[in-house]
């Protein structure tokens, strides 16, 4: 379980640190405050390699699937990574585990000796960017963007396994559907298609079919027979995706960006219930952000007798910088419990 | 302006707080120092839990302290002043330790007496009620204790008119003072406040705001306690 991170020089973070992290971390915040670039900050140091950053500009639109990275265009690809847009000053997120120790990734232009670098046949002139990561057990990985190299990436020895669930990622089918064949072929199916049945009543079954060429997750609803699951409903799939990543294995890490999205208000503290419940079946820890005062209060009933299992950061701006102020589940839970606004 | 905070949904962003027990507190409080002139404070009090389970009142004090450091910190415009007002009730010592006490768990400066203001940041003060007795010592009661006082020495025939009703009921030997000084002052509203006579203590400041002279020497030991901050930001 990661139990303390530091990020440094990360998009609005100059240095951003938080620590007696819990199995549930609860990021709120105004927006423009780094609540998601908490979350992709996490996500980029457990890919270990730049992979993880261009999943991210593709979420955010600045590109499409198929990037191609040319001199003119490099620096505007990872200038809004750097604090300020400033990219002397490197980038260093450090995540501290319980388990599995401490993971870091550097990311900057001085780490690589060789700098202002030109394109064969391209006058232009760029710097190269180069990451560094660093695990667990020691073992480093270091991969440096070249244009004319392209964008192949070779895969971290050992990457700390980090899922991003945002709008993007839970519109797409074949991650859940192969994390409900890992699932299926274990045998613990059950657990997660009762989890779902808890809220959504007329779901019954849940079914991995070939479907158009490729592997689909169909529902039999009460009624009206199998349907694509994505088709029945948005809160059904981002429920069903949550519990399928948290499921997937022992030790999940899952970053969720805005929890709230999808989900009906009644259904919330069930939502929470089966977060939590699949969260200790599997050792695993979430980090979310939310907006919603509704979702939070929803979370009370839940938190009563598990208050140890949550912990609040919110994103506040001081002095014209980013800090992550920390609380305790209790803390949290005292102040919902008292009606006040805590975003 | 003073201004009581809403129950729900909790915001407050002026510099200085009020926390009472309850709401009849947060109400006389934000009538008194209007009154006086004693402004800005924002007043609130514990309430309720959605369970229904109380938490408001004495058992709510410390979650909703916790809840005040929690919702504001230095990014969101932090609190300067914090006042929290404490029943005496039959024990001034342990109702001392216990304000003491909330404040601490909710990793708020402790101040060292009543009516003393810690110099570490929120400036924090327990206010204890019904305050100093005429011997020096702390006396024991409530808020009603002072709105009684208050009454007894403006209208004397009231005073009578309600001490001789209470004799009359004559069941009250074995009843609390505290118990004794709410009776006086709900009978007092029953037969003044035209508009309401089942009116809350809560509500009496607006129902009928002349009952009880909030003009009177035995609330300027309040008074008192609220100019400190008032005085230290005009400085």
């Amino acid at each position: 379980m990661i139990s303390s991170f530091e990020i440094r020089g990360y998009r609005c973070f100059s240095r951003a640190y938080a620590e007696n992290l819990s199995r549930i971390n609860i990021i709120v915040g105004q927006s423009g405050t780094g609540k998601t670039a908490l979350l992709e900050a996490l996500f980029i140091c457990g890919g270990g390699n730049p992979q993880h950053y261009f999943h991210i500009l593709n979420w955010r639109g600045v590109v499409g699937q198929k990037i191609e990275v040319q001199t003119e265009t490099y620096d505007l690809f990872f200038r809004e990574m750097f604090h300020r847009f400033d990219s002397t000053g490197g980038i260093s997120i450090r995540i501290e585990d319980t388990d599995r120790g401490q993971w870091s990734l550097e990311i900057g232009t001085s780490i690589d000796s060789q700098k202002q670098l030109v394109s064969p046949g391209d006058p232009a002139v760029y710097t190269p960017i180069t990451f560094e990561s660093k695990s667990g057990s020691g073992k480093t990985h270091r991969e440096t963007i070249r244009v004319e190299e392209g964008l192949n990436f070779t895969q971290a020895p050992e990457p700390y396994q980090i899922h991003f669930l945002n709008n993007v990622t839970l519109a797409q089918p074949v991650a859940p559907a192969s994390r409900f064949s890992q699932i299926v072929q274990e045998a613990r199916e059950e657990a997660v298609i009762q989890a779902l049945n808890e809220i959504y009543k007329n779901i019954v079954d849940v079914r991995l079919v070939t479907y158009a060429g490729g592997n689909v997750l169909l529902a039999s609803v009460d009624g009206l027979g199998r349907i694509p699951i994505s088709s029945v409903s948005g809160g059904i799939n981002k429920y069903l995706n949550v519990l399928l990543t948290l499921g997937r294995k022992q030790r999940n890490v899952v970053l969720i960006d805005e929890m709230e999205n999808g989900f009906y208000y009644s259904n919330l503290t069930q939502a929470w219930e089966g977060i939590l419940a699949a969260c200790r079946a599997t050792d695993s820890q979430v980090f979310l952000t939310t907006h919603s005062r509704e979702c939070l209060i929803a979370l009370l009933p839940v938190m009563k007798k598990k208050v140890d299992d949550f912990a609040l950061i919110r994103t506040e701006k001081l002095n014209g910088e980013i800090v992550l102020v920390p609380f305790s589940g209790k803390e949290m839970h005292d102040s919902l419990k008292q009606h006040f606004e805590i975003r | 302006m003073n201004r009581v905070l809403a129950r729900d949904g909790v915001t407050y962003d002026g510099p200085n707080l009020v926390v009472c027990e309850g709401y009849s507190d947060t109400q006389f409080l934000k009538h008194l120092l209007n009154s006086r002139g004693i402004e800005p404070f924002e007043l609130g009090c514990p309430t309720q839990d959605q369970e229904g389970v109380s938490a408001g009142g004495r058992p709510g004090m410390a979650e909703y302290l916790t809840a005040v450091r929690v919702s504001r910190t230095k990014a969101r415009n932090g609190l300067t002043s914090l006042v929290v007002v404490v029943d005496a009730d039959d024990n001034p010592k342990a109702s001392i330790a216990e304000a003491r006490g909330w404040l601490a768990s909710a990793k708020l400066p402790v101040p060292g007496a009543p009516f003393a203001w810690t110099t570490d940041e929120p400036r924090t003060a327990i206010l204890l009620i019904p305050g100093w007795g005429s011997d020096g010592q702390l006396r024991s009661g409530t808020l009603e204790h002072l709105l009684w006082d208050s009454l007894s020495d403006v209208s004397p025939e009231t005073y009578q008119c309600v001490e001789g009703f209470a004799e009359c009921l004559g069941n009250q030997g074995d009843w609390s003072d505290n118990k004794r000084a709410k009776m006086r002052v709900h009978a007092t509203i029953a037969g003044r406040c035209r508009s309401d006579p089942a009116s809350a203590l809560s509500r009496v400041w607006s129902n009928d705001p002349e009952i009880f002279p909030l003009d009177h020497s035995v609330f300027d030991f309040i008074c008192d306690l609220f100019r400190y901050p008032i005085a230290l930001d005009q400085h």
